[in-house]
């Protein structure tokens, strides 16, 4: 094992990996190199099988060396890998049938509501423009599942009501979702630098579920901007194996965009 | 002997195919694919008052916005990913009320282009279902479902004027083949009145026809035909070229340090890149030839 512990992103990563199945459908998401990197580690150490989609192309990279490009899923460098290709109008096909899908968020309310739109209040004069829905909504609306990653955990990302909602998630909590009519299952999981949160089974309310090593329960609350379900016991993430550790530095972030 | 038309043209005789104040479809997806050399003549030219509409826009319609010649935009993404999560000029001008912004996601671009093509009043979708969108985008509207479900939103057609579209090859009839993925160019088109189709390479008809099943654009629907080799650079072509990093780089330095009341940069990248060139083949010495060829891709 490498001297220089695991990073949080590394440990998400590892965290993602050990989610996927080798039957599993996931699709790439922009901008999410700590996903991606999860996907490329579970597709390169245990599921050869897994079919990737990443913008139209379904990707197979079982027995690649070296992943030259975590940063920027819209490149062309990933299409070398592609053994079919649709139209994206086509790609919406497979949405009932994805396992995952990963989404960023700029914040988060506690039913796992996201807004990618901006900060505002006024929509005509917002705070600070988002880069906007991407395929959210309509994705959120329909796959299996899906995963929230955010680059930083703090009240502002957070948020006790989002200043507005690009994907909708447990919506009001309890059944809402499923009153809405919506096919899909709804977010899984919510990934931030300090913790791994899942949802109450009834309430929907998000839950701390793995702290990182080194991050406290008191680290969370406070900067979490509404009331985190927590449980009786926090158990910490689990260690990276050996071979998890090796695996994503040497072949599937070769430059190290999770190091740091 | 009657012959069949030609569809090869230059970037200014597709130009003239737009007016301003239409409404641009692009194709493409992010950072590849995009139609540049098609999209730096229409900047060359400082067309205005354009409503533009694609999946998931970047730095391009970044630039046309920096350049005043955009009023409205209908897109899912303005963000060149980890270059730059918001596009700069987009980022500004969506907050300060001086760009028209139509809230979508993805599905809600591609159902409002699939309305158009099928020529539907509306699509049913699950995608703004509890979302703002409704509430920020007024076209999009709750509705009852006449089968007794839950409501949906109803989307409706986006009316595109022109698609201009970035793909590998086409041949002069304008057949057009993308190697890779299509994105949802062939939507784009199927949306739009006029289309214009750049292309890396001219092709033969009879190359086309040895594999009419690579045709991803059927030239039933295409007007213009670009021969436009690095077309889209800065951004990359599948299976061609990588996106241009360093320069896109350049590019988002320039827009910020306009952005900051600073605008030499930002002027002498518009001199250098738009204004100046008057060919593809001199826009490419602009770029230099080594920094073009150290793009390619291995094939």
């Amino acid at each position: 094992m490498s001297t220089i512990p695991p990073t949080p992103k590394e440990m998400m990563a590892i965290f993602i990996s050990r989610q996927i199945q080798n039957d599993y459908f996931v699709s790439l998401g922009a901008n999410l190199p700590v996903c991606t990197a999860g996907i490329f580690l579970a597709h390169l150490t245990k599921a050869p099988d897994l079919r990737i989609h990443a913008m139209g192309l379904y990707l197979n990279l079982a027995g690649v060396d070296r992943i030259e490009e975590l940063n920027q899923v819209s490149a062309p460098l990933l299409a070398k890998y592609a053994e079919a290709t649709s139209s994206l109008e086509d790609s919406f096909y497979f949405l009932a049938r994805m396992h995952i899908n990963f989404f960023g968020a700029m914040q988060l309310d506690q039913y796992g509501n996201g807004n990618l739109i901006g900060i505002g209040p006024d929509p005509g004069r917002l705070k600070s423009r988002g880069p906007g829905c991407v395929g959210t909504s309509t994705i959120g609306s329909t796959v299996v599942s899906f995963y929230y990653w955010v680059g930083s955990h703090t009240p502002r990302v957070f948020v006790k009501q989002c200043d507005f909602v690009s994907t909708v998630g447990w919506y009001q909590g309890g059944d809402s979702r499923q009153r809405l009519g919506l096919p899909g299952g709804g977010p899984a999981y919510v990934l931030s630098p300090k913790a791994v949160m899942d949802f109450d089974e009834a309430t929907k309310r998000m839950r701390l579920k793995y702290l990182v090593p080194g991050v406290t329960v008191d680290d969370v609350v406070a900067n979490t901007g509404f009331e985190l379900v927590i449980p009786d016991r926090v158990e910490v993430l689990p260690e990276p194996t050996d071979e998890e550790m090796a695996v994503l530095r040497a072949r599937v972030d070769p430059y190290g965009l999770l190091r740091h | 002997m009657v012959e069949r038309t030609t569809k090869v043209c230059s970037p200014q005789e597709a130009a003239a195919l737009v007016r301003d104040g239409d409404t641009i479809g692009i194709g493409g997806i992010v950072s590849t694919n995009r139609p540049m050399a098609v999209l730096r003549r229409l900047m060359k030219e400082r067309r205005s008052n354009l409503s533009m509409i694609t999946f998931q826009g970047g730095l391009d319609i970044d630039l046309m916005i920096g350049l005043d010649m955009v009023k409205r935009l209908t897109v899912s993404y303005m963000g060149a990913e980890a270059l730059a999560p918001v596009t700069p000029f987009y980022g500004r001008r969506a907050c300060d009320g001086t760009l028209e912004v139509d809230e979508v996601d993805l599905g809600t671009v591609l159902f409002m282009l699939r309305a158009r093509a099928l020529r539907l009043p509306f699509l049913p979708s699950w995608g703004p279902v509890g979302t703002s969108l409704p509430k920020l985008n007024p076209r999009l509207k709750v509705v009852e479902d006449p089968f007794g479900g839950p409501p949906v939103v109803a989307i409706p057609p986006a009316h595109v004027d022109v698609a201009i579209l970035q793909a590998n090859q086409a041949d002069r009839y304008g057949n057009v083949q993308h190697i890779g993925a299509s994105y949802g160019d062939a939507l784009v088109a199927h949306a739009a009145d006029r289309v214009i189709v750049q292309v890396e390479k001219l092709v033969s008809n009879e190359e086309v026809r040895k594999s009419p099943r690579d045709t991803t654009i059927y030239h039933g629907v295409v007007d213009a035909v670009v021969v436009a080799p690095y077309g889209s650079h800065p951004f990359a072509c599948q299976n061609y070229y990588q996106r241009d990093e360093t320069h896109l780089r350049e590019y988002v330095q320039a827009a910020r340090a306009l952005l900051e009341g600073r605008p030499e940069e930002f002027q002498a990248y518009v001199a250098r890149y738009i204004d100046v060139p008057s060919s593809i083949a001199e826009y490419v010495q602009a770029v230099g030839m080594e920094r073009i060829l150290s793009l390619a891709m291995e094939q």
